[in-house]
């Protein structure tokens, strides 16, 4: 496969998932059309000797509505795939889309504005805006584009999350679970297409961490929220609907409505 | 740890680069200075050791009167005595020399100085064996009534070649005279800038003294049998104590021009170095910001030292190190800079003509030490207490998260700045109460303080003041803006304080000079009741217009009266102590003066001044006991003592405390001159008919300015605009060095908030919204300087101005210009600095920011 040339489809992404440049064909190929994906997305760090492949031609597509999880060893490149596929960082080859647009056609403010309107995000740490009070950090996406947002909605994301006597405190009065809390009601405010968590949990105890878990389940559930996640932890994957595992930069397995004792299974073999 | 210190200043270019550029601002200010000062004091040593190079011995009257600035002024010498120093054995050659004021300008108009402000000479060329001067190829030499040699700087200036005529006005009246030589001084086209039209000996005793007669000095050349102390002395001994003369050696009468000079450029040098000194000071804030900052930003680290052992002083220790890197490097700097400065300054001065640098700069030894020591000095005592303050860091706090400086709101901080705010007005008052003005030193400085200690308690509620009609039209990007600002009191207070300084200087000098405008329109319209003015065009302060002017002027149809005002300088007895001092003194025409001037005599008046007769103002009768009728003992140049009378009092002490008639003057030698005629139309002739009359006559010299009413007044209110200007340009140097401060602490803002802007890139803040946040909060920064700088600027020209109403000081007025030309400064000031912060914010790494580690 050529890296100068990349094959960029020309057709709608929806049979990104089956594309045959897959290294294995899934098992069990969803009808629904994706709400992002990428198509034989490659990332290389450095060059010669140095050359780090973090992603190695990948294919793959998340539906809609659906709890996605991404999972891996250390530097299989969850982190790198999860980068691209926002609009964060640019594939050396191949292409992202999100809904039917490819990212790599849009120039850096339009990429931002992108961001702004269709793209949530919840980080491992370092979440929110530390001037900005709880309420303000879970608007700034609406603020910054100048909107109201949809006040109901925000209730009920304030509402959900549980956050409604702290909307006016600022995140350094906030415990790290409540901080991961505004974190969520942030992506979820501005409705938009697609939210990308990358450990979202893995600062947090066990059960704060299953407090946002199950806050993110129900979002998906209830809102009709598309979330995709990366995470270390079986616990943590088990609450999504499919989970797309990654090595060495490849999609090497995925496994539909996992439990925390057949990820754990999948994980072990990695060790091999 | 030095190690340590090392790696980290190495490890930190750009920081480094930020502090020492705040040491290098505040120290190239005062090397320049040293330089520039050191330079103009050679320049005019080497002048004197060139005018006097070929002088053995010096010969001058012994009767002068002393005075504040450069060299006593003497009386003048019989000509007669050239040819008795001649005789003395050991004398070669003895010539009589005369100089003094005399002003040329071209047929065409054209002035000898390319901008007005250095010394217009007129005076004898001397005899070959004596004279510095060199004759050009084609240059003869000036003999008879009509011929003139010039100095190759003015010729060339006036555009004349030898074989032109030129207009000189002198004490003598406003004549033509034939160029016949061009001279240069020593190897320079001029001495020192001046501009000189030298005649042979009778032409210059009549043209420059308007006297027959009388000389100036001697200048002798000794054979070579002598030394030149010994010649001396022989001439001393034969020409007597009765000759009323001093004969100083060649040695003798160069080290008294060096020295005289040298006490004149003292003032310059203190004066500039003070400006250099507010650089400082404001350079200063700038650094002790920088290492709080970098002390707060380096919390982690140095609490993960502390964690693996380091003590508390090491750790102290290192920054301190660090700062003596900084400083030392910045201070180096700065001395370099400091040449590059100088060299501007003298190289704009000798554009406008004032020839200050025949041989270069002149860097002493003295000035790359004095720079180093200061610029090192301040660096280390503005990180003591950052410095302290990271070795206090818990080790525990190397687990912490973000390292927010610790709150603005100390009590200690409201305590101390109450007890300053109390301490400030009460010495105010004191000081306004009019006990002692001395007190107003320490009230203004304690409303500096207070300012400062104060600061951070204001910094946050101002900038959250502002930033709320920020919110509404700049959205969130201005709220965040306002709230960064707001996050770290103290060095949003402190980046401020360095805008406030120079800002509140600037308004402090416009209100006084605005409040003095103001008060010289009250007092000129009150007192001055004449139609026309005549003055001077050349404002070197010496010289003037010839007393015979005024006569002319009174025998036109067209005009009423005229008359001529003069200053000059006599030794009054203190009545009290019976001791002299040099007083300058008005002098008057009471023939002429009639009523063209209103002081508000409350007894006697100008026109009835007797040539015995003194007028003195109210104050002065008050503060020395005088009355009408009492005694003043005064002495002249020529030593005569003469008992004058207090002939009149009067209230309108602007123009002068004493005034005299000219006659008092009669028996003086040196030349009498005015420095304004003021004129009176006759009734029934129109303005402008009076005006042409007038105008033609003052023409031709081309050395007279007549100017109406009107037009005198105004010229008078802003005659000291220029050194208002000069003021001004100086004070900009500490606003361009707050400028880079608010540059240098958004700069490190932006470093320390790299991830939260990372992260607002993210979720969606566009480039140009970023930018836009970081342009607020500059904004916000410089116009909380101005705002407080206009604040202390007006109280400080308030309390100026009251202190001198004594003085004559009766108007208060603010500069509303320079209000607004503040409050653009401030706006465009925040706009420049935050450009390249913003710049760099908006390029923030997202991916760099989100990353966990
Ligand atoms: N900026 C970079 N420069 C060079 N190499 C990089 C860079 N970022 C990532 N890599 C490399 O790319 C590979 C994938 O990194 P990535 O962060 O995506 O891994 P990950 O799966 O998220 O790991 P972890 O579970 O530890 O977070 C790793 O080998 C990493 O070293
Ligand atoms: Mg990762």
């Amino acid at each position: 496969m050529s890296l100068v040339d990349p094959p960029v489809p020309q057709t709608s992404p929806t049979f990104a998932a089956s594309s045959s440049s897959s290294p294995i064909a899934p098992g069990n190929v969803s009808t629904a059309t994706p709400a992002a994906g990428a198509v034989d997305a490659a990332k290389i760090y450095g060059s010669g000797d140095s050359e780090v492949r973090a992603l190695d031609g990948v294919t793959v597509g998340f539906e809609a509505a659906h709890f996605s999880a991404i999972m891996g060893p250390s530097g299989s490149g969850k982190s790198t795939l999860m980068h691209c596929l926002a609009g964060l960082d640019a594939l050396t080859s191949g292409a992202v889309y999100i809904g039917d647009t490819y990212l790599a056609k849009l120039n850096d403010r339009q990429l931002t504005e992108f961001r702004r309107t269709e793209v949530g995000f919840i980080f491992q740490a370092y979440n929110l805006i530390p001037t900005l009070n709880a309420y303000e950090n879970i608007t700034l996406p609406l603020l910054l584009g100048g909107q109201k947002g949809d006040q109901a909605w925000i209730d009920r994301v304030v509402e959900t999350v549980g956050l409604r006597n702290r909307l006016k405190h600022r995140p350094s009065e906030l415990s790290g679970g409540q901080q991961q809390r505004v974190a969520v009601a942030r992506a979820l405010a501005s409705k938009p297409r697609i939210i990308f968590a990358d450990e979202p949990t893995g600062n947090l105890d066990s059960r704060t961490g299953a407090e946002i878990l199950d806050f993110m389940r129900r979002a998906v559930n209830e809102l009709g929220q598309t979330i995709v996640m990366v995470t270390h932890d079986p616990q943590a994957a088990s609450y999504a609907d499919r989970v797309v595992f990654l090595a060495d930069g490849k999609i090497v397995d995925e496994m539909q409505e996992p439990t925390a004792e057949s990820v754990l299974d999948r994980m072990k073999r990695f060790g091999d | 740890m030095f190690r340590i210190s090392l790696k980290n200043v190495l490890a930190r270019k750009a920081r480094l680069f930020l502090t020492a550029f705040a040491v290098i601002a505040g120290t190239a200010f005062l090397s320049g200075v040293l330089i520039f000062t050191g330079t103009i004091k050679q320049s005019f040593d080497d002048l004197f050791a060139k005018a006097y190079s070929k002088t053995d011995a010096f010969v001058r009257s012994s009767n002068k009167i002393e005075s504040q600035f450069g060299q006593a002024q003497r009386d003048q010498i019989p000509d007669s005595l050239v040819a008795a120093v001649r005789s003395v054995p050991g004398v070669a050659e003895a010539g009589g020399n005369v100089s003094g004021f005399a002003t040329m300008t071209s047929l065409t108009g054209k002035s000898s100085q390319k901008a007005s402000g250095p010394p217009e000479f007129g005076g004898s060329l001397g005899n070959v064996a004596t004279t510095p001067w060199h004759l050009t190829t084609g240059s003869k030499q000036p003999s008879g009534g009509t011929e003139v040699v010039i100095d190759k700087s003015s010729a060339k200036n006036m555009g004349v070649k030898v074989g032109d005529q030129i207009n000189i006005t002198a004490a003598s009246g406003s004549a033509k005279y034939t160029v016949v030589g061009i001279a240069t001084f020593g190897d320079s086209d001029t001495s020192g800038g001046a501009a000189w039209a030298l005649f042979d000996l009778p032409t210059a005793q009549k043209v420059v003294l308007n006297k027959t007669g009388l000389i100036d000095s001697i200048v002798v050349k000794g054979d070579g049998s002598l030394t030149d102390t010994a010649l001396a002395q022989k001439i001393e001994t034969a020409l007597g104590p009765t000759s009323q003369t001093q004969v100083l050696t060649g040695a003798q009468i160069t080290d008294e021009s060096k020295s005289a000079i040298e006490k004149s450029l003292s003032f310059l040098t203190l004066f500039l170095t003070i400006f250099a000194g507010i650089s400082l000071f404001v350079g200063s804030f700038i650094i002790y910001n920088v290492f709080s900052i970098s002390a707060a930003q380096r919390q982690k680290e140095n609490a993960l030292l502390r964690a693996i052992g380091a003590s508390s002083r090491q750790v102290s220790a290192s920054m301190f190190i660090e700062a003596l890197i900084v400083g030392l490097v910045g201070a180096v700097i700065g001395f370099a800079a400091g040449i590059g400065l100088a060299a501007l300054i003298t190289g704009i001065l000798s554009a406008v003509g004032f020839g200050v640098t025949g041989a270069g700069l002149v860097i002493s030894p003295s000035v790359p030490v004095i720079t180093i020591i200061v610029g090192l000095v301040v660096t280390l005592v503005c990180a003591i207490a950052p410095a302290l303050r990271s070795g206090r860091v818990p080790p525990l706090a190397a687990m912490r998260d973000v390292a927010l400086e610790k709150g603005a709101v100390s009590r200690g901080r409201v305590i101390g700045g109450a007890i300053v705010v109390a301490i400030a007005i009460a010495s105010l008052i004191t000081g306004l109460a009019g006990s002692s003005a001395i007190w107003l030193v320490p009230g203004v400085i304690g409303i500096y303080v207070a300012f400062i200690v104060l600061g951070p308690i204001i910094a946050s509620p101002t900038a959250k003041i502002v930033s709320a009609p920020l919110r509404r039209f700049r959205g969130v990007t201005g709220q965040i803006a306002g709230q960064n600002a707001a996050r770290n009191p103290r060095r949003t207070a402190i980046t401020a304080g360095a805008l406030m300084i120079g800002v509140s200087l600037i308004i402090g000098v416009a209100t006084v000079g605005s409040s003095v405008r103001q008060s010289i329109k009250d007092t000129f319209g009150k007192q001055f009741t004449g139609d026309y003015s005549i003055t001077p065009v050349s404002d070197s302060g010496l010289g003037g217009l010839p007393t015979a002017l005024s006569d002319q002027v009174a025998a036109l149809p067209e005009v009423q009266s005229s008359t001529g005002l003069g200053a000059n300088r006599i030794t009054i007895d203190d009545p009290k102590t019976g001791k002299g001092a040099a007083r300058t003194v008005i002098v008057v025409d009471p023939k002429t003066v009639g009523n063209l001037y209103n002081l508000g005599f409350t007894q006697g008046s100008l026109q009835a001044l007797t040539p015995d007769g003194i007028a003195i103002s109210s104050d002065r009768a008050t503060g020395d006991g005088l009355k009408m009728g009492d005694t003043v003992n005064v002495v002249l140049l020529n030593q005569a003592k003469v008992a004058l009378k207090v002939e009149g009092i009067f209230t309108q002490d602007t123009l002068a405390n004493r005034i005299v008639p000219r006659d008092l003057f009669k028996s003086q030698n040196s030349p009498l001159f005015d420095f304004q005629i003021v004129v009176t139309k006759k009734p029934g002739v129109s303005d402008a008919a009076a005006f042409a009359a007038i105008k033609k006559l003052t023409d031709p010299s081309q050395t007279a300015k007549l100017q109406t009413k009107a037009q005198y007044i105004a010229d008078q209110s802003s005659s000291i605009d220029g050194f208002l200007n000069f003021i001004y340009a100086l004070l900009g140097m500490s606003i361009f060095i707050a400028a880079i401060g608010i540059v240098i602490t958004l700069l490190l803002s932006v470093y320390e908030r790299r991830r939260e802007l990372g992260l607002m890139r993210a979720v969606g803040t566009t480039r140009s919204q970023i930018r836009s946040s970081i342009r607020w909060e500059s904004l916000i920064t410089s116009v909380l300087g101005a705002v407080e700088g206009v604040i202390i600027g007006v109280l400080l020209g308030w309390v100026v101005v009251r202190a001198l109403r004594s003085q004559g000081l009766s108007s208060f007025s603010v500069s509303t210009t320079a209000v607004v030309f503040v409050a653009v400064m401030a706006i465009l000031l925040g706009l420049a600095a935050a450009w390249f912060p913003a710049r760099r914010a908006s390029r923030s790494d997202i991916l760099a920011a989100i990353a966990t580690t």
